[in-house]
């Protein structure tokens, strides 16, 4: 099983769009796919029509095995589930600061899953917490959605930084491209400059499209609604790139 | 949109899927109306098609509690019940998919080699489909059941399509499952718990075994278990009959032979119990059905090890040999057509014309002779017996200096026994046999072994005189004969360890099983 984790320490990057596409498009391909909504304001879970039980909490969430096969759900498409977060979920970092190995908690109760899925998607907060630092240890891949702006390198210089104050292994950091408008100059400058600079990006680049924010009124992956578009066809070949890591 | 449209279904599937069997009485739509009272309903999807089921001529799929349908070019493989998927495929031609080769790599070719082997799928029946997919709304606009309505019809017979409904839950939404669930059954719907359904199609075409299918009673005559067995062994050689001349697979010559052999054993190791003319006609006859399939059987089983072969040779040498399989394959294809007229000849047909009646008489007692009517315990007991103690007497004998002929026939001399021990097996208690026939079965596998070791070096020996050399043409002719030496080696070492196996089998507790079983008076352990 593969732990791919979509995390942006800012908000607002197109991370949920990217978790509801690409998971959409390795269940497709026939592969059990898994995600995981690790953010409270729970916008993959919204996307999918889901809802987290009433008694679900990041106190059960922790226990593992039994309590989170009970809590996931299937999508309305084949292959493809969903582990539904809520509000509350703005607490995990208190339920795993009292644990033992709270920082490879996650790690441990994603692993009883490996035998069930072949892709775990995390949709992440933003932020950076001990809850990331779990997500960052129990991920393969870790795909970055970027807009390339000033401050966007700033804050993703700081997550390399974090990295290796952890001693957290860089290598799984693919960041990319992501609402990228063509036509600001600064747009193209920050990608020209980062590519240089930084040198790991994934190829694909996600522009900015209306069709993508349309997801949050059709309630679907892209594919359902607008299969035929650009950024249907973008996020086929970002998928592409990330099915190779 | 797919780029790629092999899609390979593997892993855990989470849903549930339950069928129903609706008599028909109750329409669609009246089921919709009910749960359109507590759930929004929608129609998803709608498909009509074709679907196939296949299975080899021995029931492996079916055996093995699966299920093998073609819809389109998706070939899927499935519990019985059909209602789990376990692999599937999709293939890109149009061609007859017959043999595991014959599918794409991967997890459905994998499963498929598995179970059927060298045996080739038939068609069994075929299935006109109609399916409306609908799908169960909660109130967030989610999908949480999903409701099938399918009518069936078998494409060969006339009869009215049977009407069957599924329901398939969605992980996570059991409450909402159960709900639809006591809908439908209220609704007079029966809950269709095996393959009640399937089995009614597709129990056309009888359930084949190539194994013995035989209950005798301890006080039959002698003659009636004879009949008994023989009706058994000539049943088999016809079904395998058709295989052969549709040249289906490999396997209907094997059982053939197989059946013919038993016969031909049964006659000469269980003597008196016909008359002489009826004894002598069999001899004959039976012989003649072995002679005209041994070439093909020869040629399918060099045939069989092709890859084997080539696969112990460096590259540079392999074009030489496949030139001699060719050649094979090329004579292959006569002796098959040479036995399929054969089988659908007059002279075939006497012959086994001849003994389907014979052996349904019921009346047998003009061609009685003096162990007829002795009572088959009896002569079970006393053939085995005697079986048993000259393998035991030839085998002591054996040592390192003994010629490799008597190796061999010492093997036959086991087959003798397993054919009396497998005859005769319903006359005894099962797990004592069944043991019995175990034990024999290790030295078997020893001597036989030693025996395919040697017989792949005569093949081997064989292609030297037929090999095309080229150039360098020593060159493949010493790769063949590294080969042989390597084979021989390999069979020393089996024949080294025919001591220990030998001494197994004949140690004090099989040896007191056999008296235990088949005493007669004279006491084995004592010999």
């Amino acid at each position: 099983m593969k732990t791919v984790s979509i995390y942006s320490m800012k908000g607002g990057v197109g991370k949920t769009a990217s978790v509801v596409n690409l998971s959409y498009l390795a269940a497709k391909e026939g592969l059990n796919t898994l995600i995981c909504d690790m953010d409270p304001q729970a916008s993959s879970t919204y996307y999918f029509r889901i809802k987290a039980s009433k008694g679900f909490s990041p106190g059960k969430f922790i226990k593992g095995g039994k309590t989170i096969d009970k809590n996931i759900k299937g999508t309305n498409y084949p292959y493809l589930d969903l582990l539904p977060s809520k509000l509350s979920y703005c607490n995990f970092d208190l339920v795993l600061d009292d644990l033992k190995n709270s920082k490879s908690k996650l790690k441990e109760i994603f692993s009883e899953l490996k035998g069930d899925y072949d892709y775990l998607f995390l949709d992440c907060p933003p932020g950076i917490s001990l809850l990331s630092e779990n997500i960052f240890n129990a991920s393969d891949i870790i795909i970055t959605p970027l807009i390339p702006t000033t401050l966007s390198v700033r804050t993703h210089l700081k997550m390399l930084k974090f990295f290796k104050n952890k001693g957290l292994d860089l290598k799984k950091i693919h960041p990319f491209f992501s609402m990228v408008e063509r036509r600001k100059l600064l747009h193209q400058q920050t990608m020209d400059k980062m590519e240089k600079r930084l040198g790991n990006f994934l190829k694909t680049r996600i522009l900015y499209r209306s069709d993508i924010e349309k997801m949050g009124i059709y309630k679907s992956p892209v594919f359902e609604f607008a299969h035929n578009s650009f950024s249907a066809q973008s996020y086929i070949e970002l998928w592409s790139e990330i099915r190779m890591l | 949109m797919d780029k790629r449209r092999d899609m390979l279904q593997r892993g855990k599937n989470f849903s549930k899927i339950e069928r129903y069997s609706n008599a028909g009485t109750i329409k669609p739509f009246e089921f919709i109306a009910q749960i359109s009272e507590v759930f929004k309903v929608e129609e998803e999807n709608s498909e009509t098609g074709r679907e196939i089921y296949f299975d080899t001529f021995d029931r492996r799929l079916h055996k093995n509690g699966l299920c093998l349908t073609k819809k389109g070019k998706s070939y899927t493989l499935s519990e019985s019940s059909y209602l789990k998927p376990l692999t599937s495929v999709t293939v890109r031609s149009k061609k007859d998919f017959s043999f595991w080769q014959d599918f794409p790599a991967g997890d459905f070719q994998n499963k498929l080699k598995k179970l059927i082997g060298i045996r080739a799928l038939i068609p069994l029946a075929t299935l006109d489909f109609k399916n409306q997919v609908f799908g169960i709304f909660n109130k967030d606009e989610k999908i949480v059941v999903r409701l099938t309505f399918q009518e069936v019809k078998p494409v060969s017979n006339e009869k009215e399509p049977t009407s069957l409904i599924y329901l398939t839950s969605v992980r996570g939404y059991d409450e909402e499952y159960k709900r639809v669930a006591k809908i439908l059954l209220k609704a007079g719907v029966k809950s269709d718990g095996k393959d009640a359904f399937l089995n009614s199609f597709l129990a056309t075409g009888v359930s084949y075994t190539g194994k013995l299918d035989v209950n005798l009673s301890p006080n039959m005559t002698t003659q009636r278990a004879v009949v008994t067995i023989l009706r058994d062994l000539v049943n088999t050689i016809r079904q395998n009959e058709e295989g052969i001349i549709k040249d289906i697979d490999t396997e209907f010559l094997h059982d053939f032979r197989v059946a013919v052999r038993r016969t031909r054993s049964l006659f000469s190791q269980v003597k008196s119990v016909f008359s002489e003319e009826i004894a002598n006609r069999a001899k004959r006859e039976f012989s003649t059905l072995g002679k005209v399939t041994n070439r093909l059987r020869d040629l399918d089983v060099y045939l069989l090890k092709r890859e084997h072969y080539i696969s112990m040779l460096p590259s540079d040498l392999r074009p030489g040999v496949e030139s001699v399989f060719r050649k094979i394959e090329i004579e292959r294809k006569e002796e098959q057509k040479k036995l399929a007229r054969y089988l659908n000849s007059p002279s075939y047909k006497k012959i086994i014309v001849f003994w389907d009646n014979f052996l349904e008489n019921q009346d047998l007692e003009e061609f009685m002779s003096h162990n007829s009517a002795i009572s088959v315990i009896e002569i079970a007991k006393k053939s085995i017996l005697k079986r048993y103690k000259k393998i035991i007497e030839h085998g002591r004998m054996i040592n390192d200096q003994t010629p490799d002929p008597d190796i061999h026939s010492l093997r036959i001399e086991c087959k003798k026994l397993r054919y009396l021990l497998e005859f005769f097996s319903s006359l005894f208690a099962k797990k004592e046999i069944t043991l019995m026939v175990n034990h024999l079965k290790k030295l078997q596998d020893n001597l036989g072994d030693f025996n395919d070791l040697y017989v792949q070096q005569e093949s081997l020996r064989k292609f030297l005189d037929k090999i095309e050399s080229r150039g360098n043409g020593n060159l493949e002719t010493m790769a063949i004969g590294g080969l042989i030496v390597v084979l021989y080696k390999k069979q020393q070492e089996v024949r080294a360890q025919f001591g220990e196996k030998f001494r197994e089998f004949g140690r004090p507790e099989n040896t007191k099983l056999y008296d235990k079983l088949f005493f007669q008076g004279t006491n084995l352990t004592k010999i």
